[in-house]
């Protein structure tokens, strides 16, 4: 197997991803979990640039990165307390949870690794001619073959937007 | 070179690393990233299909991973909306710590 | 290879530079403007010891305060530079870079000229020409909050975090409005028939009869107002409101970190001026239903001077009204502030997207 500089990137740009990852378990204080969760998030951006879909990977900073995990942030520090700061590590089955989540989620990885290694329809390379999203042919394939899932992701996002503000609308009291 | 397993096992790690995230952590905005993460590994999938494809031509995985990102923005105004909530009441974000309903 | 590499970078670095420049004479004409409007002198006393001594020139560019900046800078430089012992010592060092880097990134796909070479094909001045130019200026530009909220937070004290958070929740609130602001201008150049893309240079080339900001002046308005918002600039300047938060986000910082802070600060104001003009008001086009190809100037080495001196007329002219504004409009409350975005902005721009989508869909179908 003989690395081009291509394939560099990939390893660089997925140790990067799945290293923030692992950080966001790891990192003890939300707020720095957050970061690295934001960095996650560029670093699978960057995956998709990797991988030719130059408009899906700016979509992913903008929406990932530039507004979900800096929500995410907000409300970290929104919901920050002098005595809340940690998390409650104890419990009485802590151990056995930790336990209990690292096994299921390495068991789920090494089904998916298996099924993945064992299906050699999958041992394809990359095509040789660098692959470029197009956006003009994007639209077409949204307006063609898509219109009904498109209007209600619109719907859901107006919902969404309106129900989100109406859940966090403070009461103002009068006095206050 | 790098071939289709291989972004396939990168976006299995990822996705098995955000379950991990919820699975551990015991606070309710860090579960919110976890879940997020598993989505962007999905669509890591989709975009790996629609690169490696039979069809170069078709678009359907990029079309299904816009609207995934989409429904994730939705999910996670919501999602935080819901939480800043719960704090208000209960003052904490820990699942753990909220008062259960009984019967 | 290895020279093109090379051109490459030049061209890189030389736009850089010309934005560095930009940003510094920026922070003189803040204080030049600033006094005259103040009806003061402003900077007058700064010189150099060779220039300065020429007999009519030099005291007149002494006047003028054209040797500020480099004092500025030195200061930036030579200052101390305090570490606070409370702060949380890899995000506060890093908070200063991420301010700066966006603003730097979201130059190389701004065109600031174009010209007609010997073929007759019209060539953009521009680093990179992306197809998606806009989306990568507003994905970019998305990250610079985070230079605020980890400055905000990392700094460990109060009035700090209390700017980061105000920064935050300004910056994503108006994002939204500017994003559906500047829907109305693709949807007109992207109608079918014509190439679907979502470059600033077509955007400028479809204005070459009347510019944006006469087809759609509400969403020219909307765009502008969150350009304030987004730069924290005044009267939206809530993250670093002197008068209420010391400095802001930007309390514990001090010499030479502060001046990235200050630097980016302006160069977002430069960027999002020159994106307003190449949006709405014609890029280099030096008047509505005027263009230099008109004029029988847009050929050659003269055809790309003159449409970027056009472009970067403009542009300083908006960076100007920025200026302006600052000094005349007292800041919002903070209460206000999100009251305009959410109740006034954002209903806005959704009502004047729907508009142009309805005009346009019977422009079409006529």
């Amino acid at each position: 197997m003989n690395l081009t500089a291509s394939g560099l990137l990939f390893f660089a740009f997925a140790v990067l991803t799945l290293g923030a990852g692992t950080a966001v378990a790891l990192v003890r204080e939300p707020v720095r979990a957050a970061l690295v969760g934001a960095l996650c998030f560029v670093g699978v951006g960057l995956l998709y640039l990797w991988l030719g879909a130059e408009f899906l990977g700016f979509i992913q900073w903008l929406v990932y990165v530039g507004a979900v995990a800096v929500l995410i942030v907000f409300v970290i520090l929104l919901t920050r307390r002098e005595d809340a700061g940690g998390e409650t590590e104890g419990g009485r089955f802590a151990g056995l949870r930790v336990l209990g989540g690292l096994g299921v989620a390495l068991a789920l990885f090494g089904a998916l690794a298996a099924a993945v290694l064992g299906s050699g329809s999958l041992y394809r390379e990359v095509p040789e001619e660098p692959m470029v999203l197009e956006i003009a042919a994007l639209g077409r394939e949204l307006v063609a073959g898509a219109v009904p899932p498109l209007i209600l992701v619109g719907v859901v996002l107006t919902v969404a937007l309106v129900g989100g503000v109406t859940l966090a609308l403070v009461e103002r009291k009068p006095d206050a | 070179m790098i071939t289709l397993q291989l972004v396939l096992l990168v976006s299995s790690a990822l996705f098995c690393l955000g379950l991990a995230i919820v699975l551990l952590r015991r606070n309710a905005i860090i579960m919110l990233i976890g879940i997020e993460v598993m989505l962007a590994a999905a669509n890591l999938n989709f975009i790996a299909f629609w690169r490696y494809g039979a069809e170069p031509g078709s678009l359907t995985g990029v079309v299904f991973a816009l609207f995934s990102i989409a429904v994730a923005a939705a999910e996670a105004a919501v999602g935080l909306a819901l939480i800043l909530l719960v704090y208000r009441h209960f003052r904490t974000i820990d699942p753990g710590r909220l008062p259960v309903a009984h019967d | 290879m290895a020279v093109d590499l090379l051109i490459v970078v030049g061209k890189a670095l030389a736009v850089v530079v010309v934005l560095m420049g930009l940003c510094a004479y920026t922070v003189l004409a803040e204080r030049k403007v600033s006094s005259w409007i103040q009806n003061r002198v402003g900077p007058n006393r700064t010189t150099l010891p060779v220039i300065g001594a020429i007999p009519v020139l030099g005291p007149m560019l002494t006047r003028l305060g054209l040797f500020q900046p480099m004092a500025d800078g030195l200061k930036f430089l030579f200052k101390e530079d305090i570490l606070p012992g409370h702060v949380n010592k890899v995000y506060y060092m890093l908070a200063p870079v991420i301010a700066l880097v966006p603003a730097l990134l979201t130059v190389s796909v701004v065109p600031f000229g174009q010209y007609v070479d010997a073929d007759g094909v019209t060539r953009p001045l521009i680093l990179a020409n992306l197809d998606i130019g806009i989306l990568f200026i507003f994905a970019i530009s998305s990250l610079g909050v985070y230079a605020i909220i980890l400055a905000g937070w990392a700094a460990n004290s109060k009035y700090p975090f209390l700017g980061g958070v105000r920064a935050s929740a300004q910056m994503i609130s108006y994002e939204l409005a500017m994003g559906l602001s500047v829907l109305p201008v693709f949807l007109w150049i992207n109608t079918p028939g014509a190439p679907a893309t979502l470059s600033l240079v077509a955007v400028v080339d479809a204005q070459a009869g009347a510019w944006f900001v006469l087809l759609m002046p509400l969403s020219a308005l909307i765009f502008l107002i969150s350009i304030f918002a987004e730069t924290n600039r005044a009267p939206f300047d809530m993250p670093e409101s002197e008068s209420e938060l010391v400095g802001g986000f930007h309390t514990e910082y001090s010499s030479f970190k502060f001046g990235l802070f200050f630097v980016a600060e302006y160069a977002h104001m430069i960027v999002g001026s020159a994106i307003l003009v190449l949006l709405f008001f014609g890029g280099w086009h030096p008047l509505p239903w005027l263009t230099l190809a008109d004029l029988g100037l847009a050929g050659g080495v003269l055809g790309g001077v003159l449409s970027t001196l056009v472009f970067l007329a403009k542009t300083l002219l908006v960076v100007f009204f920025f200026i302006w504004v600052r000094w005349t409009v007292p800041r919002f409350r903070y209460d206000q502030v999100m009251r305009i975005g959410w109740r006034m902005l954002l209903p806005l721009a959704i009502a004047n997207l729907i508009a142009y989508v309805l005009f346009l869909a019977w422009w079409v179908t006529r």
